[in-house]
């Protein structure tokens, strides 16, 4: 952050700082320039009022030689005699003679380049150089300049200076002053002077004011396109007359504009190629062109200094700049690091660092706020260390657990494994979770290929019905659907892998949770082959025993009855007695063995029960009718009290005649002559009640509980009649508790015993099985 | 008016006594009355004497009544003629199987008198 803020602060003030350099420096520049072009012009204007003054100077020097006495004698003498004689004679070369010296002398000390002396009339009288011009010659015959000056000079009777004529041959620059020379105030001639202009060579090469490079330029048109320096110049001391430049080029544009009458001041490049500041003016007097320059780089030397001068200053600022943007930033990076600390502090897992700041601004608030931020994190802490020592204790007691489960599974397994039924499990979508050894076994699968796919695909019951064979699962859906235990029926068969139907015996039993939601089935089965096979020829033995048992019983049946029957003539009442004595002995004994055969059915649960709906008072009045003889012969009084408007119920009608058979003919035997036997059917709640009570002999205490079993007859039944074959309660109450029904009774030992009996009114449960039974 | 001397009567039964009592039954009843020991000389006795009821037991030596009611069931004449089981045996099995065989009746013969025989008999053939 204080590199961002210090780069802010650079950028907001070095930009505006940047401008104003440069701009106070590009102005400074402007104004130097300006300023030293002012000052040049000054330069120059000065040079050349010194140049003016300088020839002003000569003229007035000419006009007071010419004064001299005698001077004006000489004149006169030369005139007198130049008039009389001519330049010539010899009086002149006496007079020429004697005053040459003086005259030379004059000469020499103003330096003129010749002195001559003029008739007023123009004629030559005497000439310093009088080589060239010798007295008498016309001067005026080359030079027209000369003749108009003089002519000017007469009229005005004053003294003139002509314009500089250029004289290559000699590289010089000439030109004349014309005095005219007074006595008494008339006109005597002319004093005309010759000068050149290296006078001023002086006021050229003064570079006073023009530093080291300055220099001042002089030139003349000379011809119509060129420009000749005029002076020997700083940088060039042979320009004189030997610099050049073209008019109407890009040379030396200074002199040119000058030499076109023109006054300015700029930046040019000069001869020598170097970039300068240059002022011109034109001198009208001698059509000279005048310059005066320096190099720029010399004008701005100044600047440069200045330069340097902004430089410091701007860096001082700079690095004030810099500390004040430090110093800003500070005070406020100053807490923001503090903070920043703080936090990291905090992060690192130190909660108990707070910040203190009293910068008295926001930063400060944000330190307050951040320290609130921090108490409230420590209370979280301090709670999620209480939460998590509780979830450690959690999570131990679920590894605990977890640890119990994985051995129950474990033990699960080793008994699954180890049981000698096959049991599998099956999911709510019917697919095979578990399959045990003796499953793999029996089935001829292996695990692995029936588990987590549906079981039937691979495992296949199915059932014989008659000759007919069909797919038969139902045993498990019944199971899910009734969510109770279903057996499997007796007539199912698993087809094992290699195609073998094997019957099977075993229960599905379904599956919930804790809440009651069916999660599975679990079916434990047994291959039966065996069992079957046994029960096959046991009832195989059984048939074939009553049929062996039962065949001479049938011939004494029929001899028996036949007799009876007087088919073979009469017999008498002995003879009757007797063959009723056989007779009875013989149904006992077919009794017996129908008896038996029941009981072996209802043993090997071969038989079947098929309900249809039964009157149950119609087949209790058939049975009654049926035991009318017996009833009678003992004069028993039967009363009957049945219910009204008794429901139809779904009946064994078999079944139902067996129990009403069985219980009536205990009654009537067991209860003495002229008893009574009361048979009551009533709907009771849910069921068919049946009530057959007798004043009989009852069944004495210590025999009660052996009433149902097999072949049991109390003693004193035994004593009253030794008919029975203490099979019929067996028989009976296996059948009701197989058809859903009650059968008990109560009993005092020669008081009487009622039975009671009951149906539910949903009817005897249907049974499927071979057989029906006997008798 | 049928009586019972225009109808003749088949035992097949291997138990002498017995037949005996039917044969001598029926006899006095006043039937045609022909027999057979077993199922083999039972076919033999049917398809020559073309009874117009046969009474058969089931358990007999050589061919049993079931396996005789079989074949007879395959003759022309024999598939019609209607028999009357009558066995010791009481299973539901082989209650199926003579019914299914073209049993009129099965009857368990320790359970029923012989004048109850004689009725049905005269009940199948028409005679009061």
């Amino acid at each position: 952050m204080t590199t961002k803020f210090i780069i802010l602060f650079l950028t907001i003030s070095l930009i505006p700082l940047a401008i104003a350099i440069y701009v106070s420096y590009d102005s400074s520049k402007m104004v130097l320039e300006e300023e030293t072009a002012r000052y040049f012009y000054g330069i120059i204007d000065n040079k050349v009022n010194q140049i003016e003054s300088y020839f002003s100077d000569r003229k007035e020097e000419a006009a007071t030689l010419v004064k001299i006495p005698t001077v004006v004698e000489s004149l006169e003498r030369f005139n007198g005699i130049f008039q009389k004689m001519g330049a010539k004679s010899s009086e002149y070369k006496t007079l020429d003679k004697e005053i040459r010296p003086f005259l030379t002398y004059f000469q020499k000390a103003s330096n003129y380049v010749d002195l001559m002396l003029v008739s007023p009339n123009g004629d030559l009288l005497f000439s310093v150089n009088n080589r060239e011009k010798k007295a008498g010659t016309d001067i005026f015959a080359e030079d027209v300049n000369l003749k108009a000056l003089f002519n000017k000079s007469k009229i005005l009777l004053e003294t003139e200076m002509s314009l500089f004529e250029y004289y290559p041959e000699n590289q010089k620059l000439y030109a004349y002053i014309v005095t005219p020379v007074l006595k008494e105030e008339i006109l005597i001639g002319f004093g005309i002077f010759r000068i050149d202009h290296e006078g001023i060579f002086d006021i050229i090469q003064d570079y006073t004011g023009l530093g080291e490079s300055g220099e001042t330029i002089l030139a003349l048109k000379n011809g119509n396109n060129k420009a000749i320096f005029i002076t020997p110049i700083r940088h060039d001391p042979e320009a004189a007359f030997k610099r050049e430049i073209i008019l109407n080029s890009d040379e030396q544009t200074d002199v040119q504009k000058a030499l076109q009458g023109q006054r300015g001041w700029g930046i040019a490049t000069d001869y020598r190629g170097k970039e300068v500041l240059t002022v011109w003016r034109y001198l009208p007097v001698f059509q000279w062109g005048m310059v005066v320059k320096m190099d720029l780089v010399e004008v701005l030397e100044m600047v440069e200094g200045f330069k340097t001068t902004l430089s410091v200053i701007s860096l001082i600022l700079l690095i004030m700049i810099v500390l004040i943007a430090l110093l800003m930033v500070h005070s406020v990076s100053g807490p923001v690091k503090k903070l920043t600390r703080v936090a990291a502090d905090i992060s690192r897992g130190n909660l108990s660092a707070r910040a203190e700041i009293n910068s008295g601004d926001e930063i400060e608030k944000l330190a307050q706020s951040f320290n609130q931020m921090t108490d409230s994190l420590l209370k979280t802490q301090e709670n999620l260390k209480e939460k998590s020592k509780d979830l450690a204790n959690n999570l131990e007691n679920l590894s605990r657990e977890k640890q119990k489960v994985v051995q129950a599974k474990e033990r699960l397994d080793t008994v699954l494994y180890s049981i000698g039924d096959g049991v599998f499990v099956v999911d709510v979508d019917q697919k095979i979770t578990i399959f045990n050894q003796e499953a793999e076994i029996i089935s001829g699968f292996s695990a692995n290929e029936v588990i987590n796919k549906k079981y039937s695909r691979n495992l296949k019951f199915t059932t014989r019905e008659g000759e007919k064979e069909k797919m038969n699962n139902r045993f498990i859906q019944e199971a899910v659907e009734e969510g109770e235990i279903k057996k499997i029926s007796s007539k199912v068969f698993l087809i094992s892998k290699s195609g073998k139907k094997i019957p099977i015996s075993g229960s599905a039993a379904p599956l919930k949770d804790n809440f009651g939601k069916f999660i599975g089935c679990v079916i434990v089965f047994r291959d039966v082959t065996k069992e079957r096979e046994i029960d096959r020829a046991k009832t195989e033995f059984v048939s074939l025993a009553s049929h062996q048992l039962r065949t001479p019983l049938s011939a004494v049946n029929w001899y028996t009855e036949m007799l009876l029957n007087e088919d073979i003539g009469k017999i008498n009442k002995k003879q009757k007695e007797y063959l009723n004595f056989l007779t009875q002995a013989n149904n006992r004994m077919v009794e017996l063995v129908n008896s038996l055969l029941n009981v072996s059915r209802i043993e090997l649960g071969t038989f079947t029960i098929e309900p249809e709906p039964t009157n149950f008072t119609e087949v209790a009045d058939s049975v009654i009718r049926e035991q009318n003889q017996q009833i009678e012969g003992k004069e028993i009084r039967l009363t009957k009290d049945y219910g009204l408007n008794l429901p139809i119920v779904n009946a064994d009608l078999k079944f139902l005649r067996v129990i009403f058979q069985n219980l009536l003919s205990n009654a009537v035997k067991y209860t003495p002559e002229k008893g009574s036997v009361t048979l009551s059917i009533k709907e009771e709640k849910n069921d068919i009640l049946i009530k057959i009570q007798d004043t009989g002999y009852g069944i004495p205490q210590n025999q009660q509980s052996k009433i149902f079993t097999k072949l049991f007859r109390a003693d004193n039944a035994r004593e009253k009649d030794t008919d029975g074959n203490g099979l019929g309660l067996y028989i009976v109450k296996s059948i009701i508790e197989q058809a859903g029904g009650k059968i008990w009774f109560e009993s005092k030992e020669n008081k009487g015993t009622t039975f009671y009996v009951t149906i539910p009114l949903s009817g005897m449960k249907k049974k499927k099985g071979a057989e029906v039974l006997a008798g | 008016m049928t009586t019972p001397q225009e109808k003749k009567i088949l035992i097949v039964e291997d138990e002498a006594p017995l037949r005996q009592a039917l044969f001598d039954k029926f006899s006095r009843e006043g039937f045609q009355v022909v027999q057979a020991k077993n199922g083999e000389e039972g076919l033999v006795v049917a398809v020559e004497e073309h009874p117009d009821i046969i009474l058969l037991d089931i358990i007999m030596p050589k061919v049993d009544g079931l396996a005789m009611l079989k074949s007879l069931r395959n003759d022309e004449w024999g598939k019609d003629v209607p028999v009357i089981i009558l066995t010791n045996l009481s299973d539901a099995e082989n209650v199926s199987k003579a019914m299914e065989s073209g049993a009129y009746e099965f009857l368990v013969k320790s359970d029923c008198k012989v004048n109850e025989l004689v009725n049905r008999v005269k009940s199948k053939l028409g005679i009061s």
